[in-house]
């Protein structure tokens, strides 16, 4: 009989994407089931850049008197109304061109951990697992960080509404679970190992109700993974996969691998992920000219978000509606490039009007009046068409 | 003189508090799981340290008055890493996976030079309950393992690898949990793979990815 091997994974056209796929495309329903909290099949995709986000990738022109952070004529773009550097303007298919805003975030906050800490609250719950949660869907997992297993500042929120955030950290693993491994004698057989682990979530009940704070990632984990093993299969292509995002292997421990299995899990029907990037690269001291932080945008995040972006994103794509949101702490300041108490956050996708909340002033100061965090929640749930929003009527109304 | 000391650090201890086993499923080998949350049949109340004394700063303000009192025993279980996983298969089942090696990715990036809690998720359950399968079934070699699992033969195998793969004897809802599992599962037609599915699922449980 067949035994499996990584070669043989990384050849073969597989079995996989997950029913939700299948579920949640027009046409090719395989449940027929109605989808609960949007029109079409959403997913919002959060990249945060670890340590704060320059304004040359949300507003470039506010530089452009002055030449601060090395902004020139010839190093912008204008996208239709929002110029951001041409690092990142790049990397945007022009089909994406009129679909991409930013929006400001004035939240008064430039320390590095109270920021990464609240950006990712509203309220007393996670904000990322509320607009998960209000966006349904029949997805198994739901809200999953890719290449961690944890939002910024390893938070581990608590549940909303039973939407638990999964870390996907192993592509082999990931695709195997969603789409199903080879057959062999000693290998475990999808229907069973559904029923094994349902049979070991019995076995840990009293465990798991003795330990709910220290085990509930096993308890949620547990709860996915059943559900996640009882979706339909659908076809998928191993080798197209891994060559469109050059993966060299399965460990999901380089953006370009945390993009891939940002489109594994889009494919799979997850409403919201997280690829956080940097751990602390884009605090950017003394980057006056904006050369770091370019050269970082060109070779770290623009290759993978263009394919991204091309294959998920695009405008032209009637199956979901993806919406990318690209942030950071905060802004950088001037002179220095320090910690600015402010930042706006680069929008894409095709339901998003071109336009800008969050463009700063010289000095990267936001407009008086500018919402604060759950501004940008309320925006990301109104862009996500949820029937009801959880965080509030979207105060950027301009954009989406 | 020397001993002085001694008996006058052993006669502190002993006085100052009463220590309680508070995982004595692992060490005193009863027949109750301590840890699993059910009721003890010993209604002695359990001796305990006097907790939460006061720390007064210079402002007169108590440092430990915003600390919540926790149950004793409850949430201390933590999830085993990965690098504990293959002695642990070694001491279960007496085989550790060839592909043990090459998931740790499953099981969570680790930046190098920093710790991190493990923490479990549906992929990481699901690539265990995978080699834990592959492991039970190259192991069950025995004869009856080829006979197709009975209420009976389930209970009695269920009860053995679940003392010997978490160390402790399981409850009767954990036993039953077990046997359900063993003998619900009617579409394998492999007996050999029925025992490996409930072996895998024994391992897969938090009597032994947690600890």
């Amino acid at each position: 009989m067949d035994h499996f091997s990584r070669r043989r994974f990384l050849t073969a056209a597989c079995v996989g994407a997950g029913a939700a796929l299948g579920a949640r495309i027009p046409g090719r329903s395989l449940l027929g089931t109605a989808w609960a909290g949007t029109p079409e099949p959403t997913s919002v995709v959060c990249i945060f850049l670890n340590g704060g986000i320059n304004a040359i990738f949300t507003g470039a022109d506010a530089f452009s008197t002055s030449g601060a952070f090395g902004v020139t004529g010839s190093n912008t773009t204008n996208l239709g109304g929002v110029v951001v550097d041409k690092t990142l303007a790049d990397a945007i298919p022009q089909s994406l061109h009129p679909h991409v805003a930013t929006i400001g975030v004035r939240h008064g906050i430039s320390d590095h951990s109270v920021a990464q800490r609240s950006l990712f609250v509203v309220g007393s719950q996670s904000a990322p697992l509320a607009l998960a949660h209000a966006i349904g869907g029949d997805g198994a997992i739901k809200a999953a960080a890719v290449g961690s297993d944890a939002l910024p500042r390893g938070q581990r929120p608590a549940p909303v509404g039973g939407v638990s955030l999964q870390p996907i950290t192993d592509m082999k693993a990931t695709i195997e679970a969603i789409a199903g491994a080879p057959n062999a004698p000693d290998r475990a057989d999808r229907a069973g190992t559904a029923r094994g682990i349902a049979a070991a979530q019995a076995m840990s009940k009293d465990v798991l109700a003795k330990h709910p704070s220290s085990l509930a990632s096993v308890d949620q984990g547990l709860t996915s993974a059943i559900a996640t093993l009882s979706k339909p299969v659908q076809p998928f292509d191993v080798t197209e996969f891994n060559g469109a995002y050059t993966l060299k292997g399965t460990s999901v421990n380089t953006f370009a691998a945390r993009m891939a299995a940002a489109e594994l899990m889009v494919r799979s029907g997850t409403n919201f992920l997280i690829a956080e990037d940097g751990g602390g690269l884009w605090d950017t001291h003394g980057d006056m000219g904006g050369t770091s932080a370019r050269n970082m945008m060109r070779q770290r995040i623009a290759p993978a978000l263009n394919v991204f972006l091309s294959r998920v994103v695009a405008a032209n794509n009637p199956q979901r509606n993806v919406i990318v949101a690209i942030f950071g702490d905060f802004h950088r300041s001037l002179p220095f490039s320090d910690h600015q108490a402010g930042l706006a956050a680069l929008v894409i996708g095709k339901g998003i009007k071109n336009a800008t909340t969050g463009k700063t002033s010289d000095k990267v100061g936001l407009p008086a009046g500018t919402p604060s965090i759950p501004g940008l929640w309320q925006f990301l749930a109104a862009a996500a068409k949820v029937d009801a929003n959880p965080f509030g009527a979207n105060p950027h109304a301009v954009l989406a | 003189m020397r001993s002085l000391p001694l008996a006058i650090a052993f006669t502190f201890l002993v006085t100052a508090c009463d220590y309680v086993d508070l995982d004595a499923e692992h060490t005193k080998g009863t027949s109750y799981a301590v840890d699993a949350g059910t009721s003890s049949p010993d209604p002695t109340p359990t001796v305990r340290c006097d907790e939460g004394a006061p720390h007064l700063g210079f402002g007169g303000t108590d440092f430990t008055a915003g600390r919540m009192a926790g149950a004793i025993g409850v949430d201390r279980r933590r999830v085993k890493p990965h690098a504990a996983l293959a002695s642990e298969f070694e001491r279960a089942l007496g085989k550790v996976p060839s592909d043990l090696g090459s998931s740790a990715a499953a099981f969570g990036v680790v930046p190098a030079r920093w710790y991190t809690e493990p923490t479990a998720g549906a992929v990481s359950l699901y690539t265990l309950y995978s080699l834990a399968f592959g492991a039970c079934y190259d192991t069950m070699t025995d004869a009856k393992y080829e006979q197709m699992p009975t209420a009976a033969s389930a209970a009695a195998e269920c009860a053995a690898l679940q003392r010997k793969i978490w160390q402790r004897t399981p409850t009767p809802d954990e036993a039953k949990a077990c046997v359900d599992g063993a003998v619900g599962s009617t579409d394998e037609s492999v007996a050999r793979r029925r025992w490996a599915h409930t072996c895998a699922s024994i391992m897969t449980a938090a009597g032994f990815t947690t600890y």
